[in-house]
């Protein structure tokens, strides 16, 4: 019984309209990797927040080593000893790295200097501990990320945690780092922390993990040992529907054309270097590479976002130079943008208002005026095309999940109906499920005759969506290929600059 | 309860500006009569034309704390040139709103093309107007020459209705069709929501600002106008009271339908303006007046922030 350290039982959420969770139960067990997933919505992050007393439950039990207790607020969790660690790391960019290991401690002592160096040897022990590499004296403002999510990790194992929460730690990381990421948290295991891991990416559930339960609908649906499950059974508990890494339609190889639709002469700016590429009608080309390889900076300059430093792009043989993006909008060229909640969503408008907002001129009658009726049809037709889950089209879109959020802001796409589509990582920290719908939608639009440019550093995405691919390697391009030709780990290999 | 309770607080200000207004209806004699039902709606049209330059301005979540020195500004303009033309009610006209608009135009370059701070921009635009409104007549009032033409604009009848009042009733018609059925009031709201996603949705956002900002200014000046036209003359401090005002009015707007709103607003302006009668026939010391619409300021904004559409910082990170 006592390696049991935490116990949750017969938890319910209610919120207004909606039960986000119902009847869950769950056992975490001392030292080990915990994972837990879901499709969007599922009721991961509720149950998170209630974890971790940001939410307060309707009703159920939880017990910590035993003993039962009450969360009431994020402290207090703290002092349980569970610690949360997430994707988005709160620290003050201008102090170092041991300044901001140990915020709550008062104000006074991070201006003494004789506490600074005793805070920094404090630093120093955990850092040490996990057997990280982290320089101390610098402004946390200039660390990598990597190197900031090592910093919180730290942050959260100086708080001597029993559970310690990780929620999609690694969605900012590429793969070398995310590697160092799980042997550090492996490091925790030995110490004796249960780790719960939140994630959308199954591989890293069975590199990392111990166990892993799957929530569904606001439900706990199973729990299993890593060792005795498959991922095809994963997914179909996650999903309801069996995994399908196939893809949407045969690679289609359009002939080379001199006069292809898009043509992109020797781009460059300050990242991107003498990028060239043509694009053709029916088409999807995928763009790759690490974080920080240059992809979104060229989807950035392709819409008008930003000015290129040199180089050109033609439209039909037409030479663009685009202001802003309603220039390029109007010239044909649309952008899904990468971060939704920054660049994607409109968070207080409707659902309706925020499909149509580039496309306001195809529902204006005659005298200009826009008609709400043909507005609700078009927008009621898209949705339905991606299956949106949502109360109303009149709803707020920040209630929507992220799933379907991205949903929507493909939507526009759809109803841009432009002659250039580009996507900029159009399933970040989307489910399998809706990854699919989105991925159809997208080859749909290709099928139509426009041509598609997807951002993505997702290899497999690039595999199951595109027909031709560009690596990009720091601003680069390093190989160009039709997919055919290439298989997931050679483009991983091409990405990581391995091979030529 | 908790349902109640929500619900209270939602439309707490509503529900306090009425319990003022029926306050009024029962305690002061006369209060309900078409002579005071006429006086409430005059005095309320300066108020609801400044208002509505303000609702284009917050919706695209800007400030401009600059309007009451534009209505300053171009009152004297106006009616400096129809002093010094001896009597041209147009050519004032004229020159006070282009004045208004240029105010306008001004803080708009500030704000949406160079980026500026919106308060700072403006604060140092209100300081700039007032200072330019002196250069007429060196701080005097400026009144000869006016023609009944002038005066009829605030104080004419057409038939029974007053002039201005079918002029502020059509003025917001067409602003209500702006923001309801135009591409435009899908722009505000945007710009005002997440600027970057807008900008991102072929939203042309710098457009935008500066098109709050000329209206704001434009908006401005026509009230300051209004107010020399009622009075025949035109002074420094003409537009003084109008900031707190307008944002009184503005954020009970917002407090009542979540977002910035013509029709809120000018609903607004009526029952502000009927609490400023009520107070002047209750003979109450008349700055209480100033304290209560102060409070109100305060408490619309409280409850607006927690349910306007409008808001600044969205980007929350997930849990």
């Amino acid at each position: 019984m006592s390696d049991i350290v935490l116990e949750a039982k017969g938890i319910y959420k209610y919120f207004p309209g909606t039960e986000a969770l119902k009847n869950v139960n769950f056992e975490l067990r001392k030292g080990e990797i915990h994972a837990l997933v879901g499709e969007n919505g599922a009721g991961k992050s509720t149950f998170v927040k209630i974890l971790t007393g940001v939410y307060s439950m309707s009703l159920g039990r939880i017990k910590i080593e035993g003993n039962e207790v009450k969360i009431r607020n994020p402290l207090h969790a703290e002092s349980l000893g569970i610690t949360a660690v997430h994707q988005n790391i709160a620290y003050i960019p201008l102090f170092d790295v041991s300044t901001n290991m140990f915020m709550n401690i008062s104000g006074k002592v991070i201006l003494d200097r004789k506490y600074k160096a005793k805070l920094r040897e404090k630093a120093r022990n955990y850092i040490d501990q996990l057997g990280i590499e982290l320089p101390l004296n610098v402004p946390c403002g200039e660390l990598t990320p990597s190197q900031l999510q090592t910093m919180s990790l730290a942050r959260a194992f100086s708080k001597n945690p029993k559970i310690l929460l990780a929620d999609e730690v690694t969605s900012s990381l590429d793969r070398d780092e995310i590697e160092k990421l799980f042997k550090q948290l492996r490091k925790l295991r030995e110490k004796g922390v249960s780790i719960i891991y939140i994630t959308h990416h199954l591989d890293e559930v069975f590199e990392l993990c111990d166990r892993v339960t799957i929530f569904k609908d606001g439900v706990c649906v199973n729990t299993h040992e890593v060792s005795s499950v498959s991922m095809e059974q994963v997914v179909r508990e996650m999903t309801g529907k069996i995994l399908n890494k196939n893809r949407i339609r045969e690679p289609v190889r359009v002939p080379a054309n001199s006069r292809a639709l898009l043509v992109v002469k020797d781009l460059s700016d300050n990242i991107v270097k003498h990028v060239s590429f043509s694009l053709e009608k029916g088409e999807i080309l995928g763009v790759t590479g690490l974080v920080g390889a240059g992809k979104t900076e060229i989807a950035h300059m392709l819409f008008g976002v930003t000015t290129p430093k040199s180089g050109e792009f033609y439209l039909e043989g037409k030479k663009c130079h685009f202001k802003s993006p309603s220039d390029a909008v109007k010239n044909g060229i649309y952008l899904v943008p990468e971060d939704r909640l920054r660049d994607g969503i409109i968070p207080d408008l409707s659902i309706t208002w925020n499909m149509t907002l580039p496309v306001l001129n195809k529902v204006l009658n005659k005298f200009k005026f826009i008609n709400n009726k043909h507005e609700k049809n078009l927008v009621q037709g898209v949705a339905n095309k991606l299956s949106v889950k949502y109360a109303s089209l009149n709803q707020r879109i920040k209630y929507l999940s992220g799933g379907n959020q991205q949903k929507v802001i493909t939507g526009k796409a759809m109803l841009a109906g432009l002659k250039v589509c580009i996507f900029d990582e159009p399933t970040q920290g989307v489910d399998v499920g809706a990854r699919r719908e989105i991925y159809s939608q997208i080859t749909k639009i290709a099928e139509d005759g426009k041509a598609i440019l997807v951002c993505s550093s997702d290899i497999e995405e690039i595999m199951t969506l595109c027909d031709r691919v560009i690596v990009l390697r720091k601003g680069s391009i390093v190989a160009e290929k039709h997919i055919t030709e290439v298989n997931k780990e050679e483009l991983a290999l091409l990405c990581q600059g391995l091979q030529r | 309860m908790k349902r109640l309770m929500a619900f209270l607080f939602k439309n707490s200000i509503l529900l306090i500006v009425l319990a003022v207004v029926l306050y009024f209806c029962l305690r002061v004699p006369g209060f309900l009569s078409i002579t005071t039902l006429k006086n409430i709606l005059m005095n309320s049209i300066a108020i609801s034309i400044i208002a509505l330059g303000l609702t284009f301005v917050l919706s695209v979540n800007k400030w401009d704390v600059s309007i009451g020195s534009t209505a300053s500004l171009s009152a004297m303009t106006t009616c400096y040139l129809i002093q010094v033309s001896g009597g041209s009610t147009f050519l004032g006209l004229v020159g006070g709103l282009a004045v208004a608009l240029l105010c306008g135009f001004l803080n708009g370059l500030l704000v949406a093309k160079l980026h500026f701070e919106d308060i700072v921009a403006t604060i140092a635009t209100q300081s700039l107007f007032f200072g330019l409104a002196f250069l007429y007549a060196g701080g005097y009032e400026i009144y000869k020459n006016m023609r009944p033409s002038f005066r009829f604009i605030f104080n004419g009848n057409l038939g029974v209705v007053p002039f201005v009042l079918v002029l502020t009733v059509v003025i917001y018609t067409i602003a209500d069709i702006f923001f309801r059925k135009k591409k435009i009031g899908r722009w505000l709201y945007s710009t005002g929501n997440n600027p970057r996603a807008a900008l991102f949705s072929a939203v042309p956002v710098e457009r935008v600002i500066m098109i709050a900002y000329l209206l704001s200014g434009l908006f401005a000046g026509f009230a300051g106008i209004l107010g020399a036209s009622e009075h025949g003359r035109a002074w420094i401090l003409l537009g003084q009271g109008y900031l707190l005002t307008g944002y009184c009015v503005v954020f009970l707007g917002i407090s009542i339908f979540e977002k910035p709103t013509p029709f809120g607003t000018l609903l607004s302006a009526f029952f502000i303006s009927t609490i400023r009668t009520g107070f002047v026939m209750e003979n109450v010391i008349y700055y209480l007046s100033d304290i209560v619409i102060g409070l109100l300021l305060l408490g619309a904004v409280v409850v607006s922030n927690e349910k306007k559409i409008v808001h600044q910082n969205y980007k929350v990170g997930e849990l």
